[in-house]
């Protein structure tokens, strides 16, 4: 059977104007003057652009048939990602702009989904909240937190700086949502 | 004992729409409760009332619906002969979201000013919600910050296509243009998609999402196809006299320069039983005493503004739930005791 607007989900694959996008946001739309409609934010996976689409509610859409591997992060190198099968040692290099602004959150020996279509990676979903180890922070300074100033920004092991509490110091680890980047916990 | 979350909206609500219902006193607004079960609902194409049965003291079943505006009834107050008068209570439609944005069951205002049209509604609404944020400028809502220093941003319907979505709306206005601007930008189209459908995938995907995020926005003269009790403009009758205004991304109003030829607005229920029909959907029946009192109505403008929706704007609250004691959701969706 054709699949349609009710089918979608968060996550799920589509085609999409030559191109294959994941549904990052939907929404029901009733403008009351017109009929339903669904608004969905789409992320291109080649380009890593986010628009905004919007169907009329039960109008036909092209999923894409994916299938999802857990593998572990070994190394990146300028053509990409590369990532390792645990139990068949296949490896599978992903491009750049698959992960992009999600790269800091790869760390050695991470396990993720990496998601195929007809065998080529085309992208990384990664587990919702990765601990990352603080390799460099100042200590907060009296007043910083007088003018509501209650982050300040750390390194952590991958290279890249976060957004974390003051409290934070330099060797402990923090656990960073994925999605949003942001602080969750200490840990 | 420390007041829970839901305590303290309830009593924030409580605290607001005390203050709407005073602003609208002090402009010498009468406050009027009209019914809300119906013999005739209103012929929205794509709204669909909650529908029930009444019985007379014989036994006899009689169809009913539950409002899904006071609109007919206070243009009727309006027809009577009173100039000013508003309206808090609940609406309902079926088949809509239940949570996030929406409610079935929700509390709208209405107010109506005779000899005035629409510029003086966003002139009310400024007002109003000047009156609520009292000496704040500026209002938080979930991490935006909108600058509510009047006048608010108007914009026409044109203007917002041409900014936002880069295309004349003047040379849209018929399903064969719009059809070829939706192809053109990769929104799919077919055979059943009508004109405002059309409008809509555009409108929904690159224009409502920008409106009301720096500034409250007024959204006015919209096409005329979409004019529903609007009256269309004189000067350009390809669009019509309608507003909404748009807060943080919230939907918040729709008003009208009312349409007071009553042989029109007879003409367009016949078109919307016609559209229900072909849209699978219940035609209902039309309220000829509304139609008679179009007659006797002066020239009136009108505005509905959702208070669950102005409620979360002022208390910085995520969705609807947080601002409704028992919303819809929790009435279903939890299993009965035995």
């Amino acid at each position: 059977m054709a699949q349609t607007t009710s089918d979608i989900a968060n996550g799920a694959y589509l085609k999409f104007k030559g191109d294959i996008v994941v549904v990052v946001e939907f929404q029901h739309v009733n403008p009351g003057k017109g009929s339903a409609f669904v608004r969905a934010r789409l992320k291109s996976l080649t380009s890593g652009k986010v628009v905004e689409q919007t169907w009329k509610a039960g109008e036909v859409l092209e999923f894409v048939d994916v299938q999802k591997r857990k593998m572990q992060y070994l190394y990146s190198d300028p053509t990409g990602f590369t990532f390792m099968d645990q139990d068949t040692f296949d490896q599978v290099t992903v491009n750049r702009s698959v992960l992009e602004d999600r790269a800091g959150f790869l760390k050695e020996g991470l396990e993720v989904h990496v998601v195929l279509h007809e065998g080529t990676p085309i992208s990384v979903e990664l587990p919702k909240k990765v601990s990352l180890k603080v390799t460099e922070a100042f200590s907060a300074v009296r007043g910083d937190t007088a003018g509501g100033n209650l982050t300040k920004e750390v390194t952590v092991e991958t290279g890249v700086q976060v957004k974390v509490p003051m409290f934070i110091k330099e060797g402990e680890s923090v656990v960073m949502n994925t999605d949003t980047g942001e602080y969750v916990e200490r840990g | 004992m420390q007041q829970s979350h839901a305590v303290t909206m309830l009593a924030l609500r409580a605290h607001i729409v005390r203050k709407v219902r005073e602003f609208f006193w002090s402009q010498q607004f009468i406050e009027v409760e009209t019914p809300v079960a119906l013999a005739c609902p209103s012929q929205e194409p794509y709204l669909e009332p909650l529908r029930t049965t009444i019985h007379d003291v014989r036994g006899r079943a009689h169809d009913a619906f539950l409002r899904m505006s006071p609109e007919f009834s206070l243009k009727k107050v309006m027809a009577a002969g009173v100039d000013r008068v508003f309206e808090i209570g609940p609406v309902f439609r079926d088949g809509e979201p239940w949570g996030d944005t929406h409610n079935p069951e929700f509390t709208m205002i209405e107010w109506y000013r005779a000899h005035a049209d629409y510029r003086q509604l966003m002139r009310d609404g400024e007002a109003l919600v000047h009156t609520l944020l009292r000496a704040r400028r500026t209002l938080r809502y979930q991490d935006q910050i909108i600058d509510c220093a009047t006048p608010w941003e108007r914009l026409t319907m044109r203007q917002a296509w041409r900014r936002y979505a880069r295309l004349d709306l003047d040379g849209l206005l018929t399903r064969t243009a719009m059809a070829r601007a939706c192809r053109a930008k990769g929104y799919t189209v077919t055979a059943g998609d009508t004109f405002d459908d059309l409008f809509f995938k555009i409108h929904l995907s690159e224009v409502e999402p920008k409106l009301g995020r720096a500034r409250p926005t007024f959204l006015t003269d919209w096409p005329a196809s979409m004019a529903a009790l609007a009256r269309k403009k004189s000067r350009d009758p390809r669009y019509a006299e309608r507003v909404e205004l748009y807060l943080g991304g919230l939907e918040l109003a729709n008003g009208f320069s009312e349409l007071t030829d009553a042989d029109e607005q007879l003409a367009r229920f016949r078109e919307d039983q016609r559209l229900r029909k072909r849209l699978g959907r219940t035609p209902y029946p039309i309220d000829h005493a509304f139609i008679a009192a179009l007659r006797r109505m002066p020239p009136t403008a009108g505005i509905a503004l959702g208070i669950d929706r102005l409620v979360m704007l002022l208390c910085d609250a995520a969705t609807v739930d947080e601002v409704r004691w028992l919303p819809t959701k929790k009435l279903w969706e939890t299993p009965g005791s035995q």
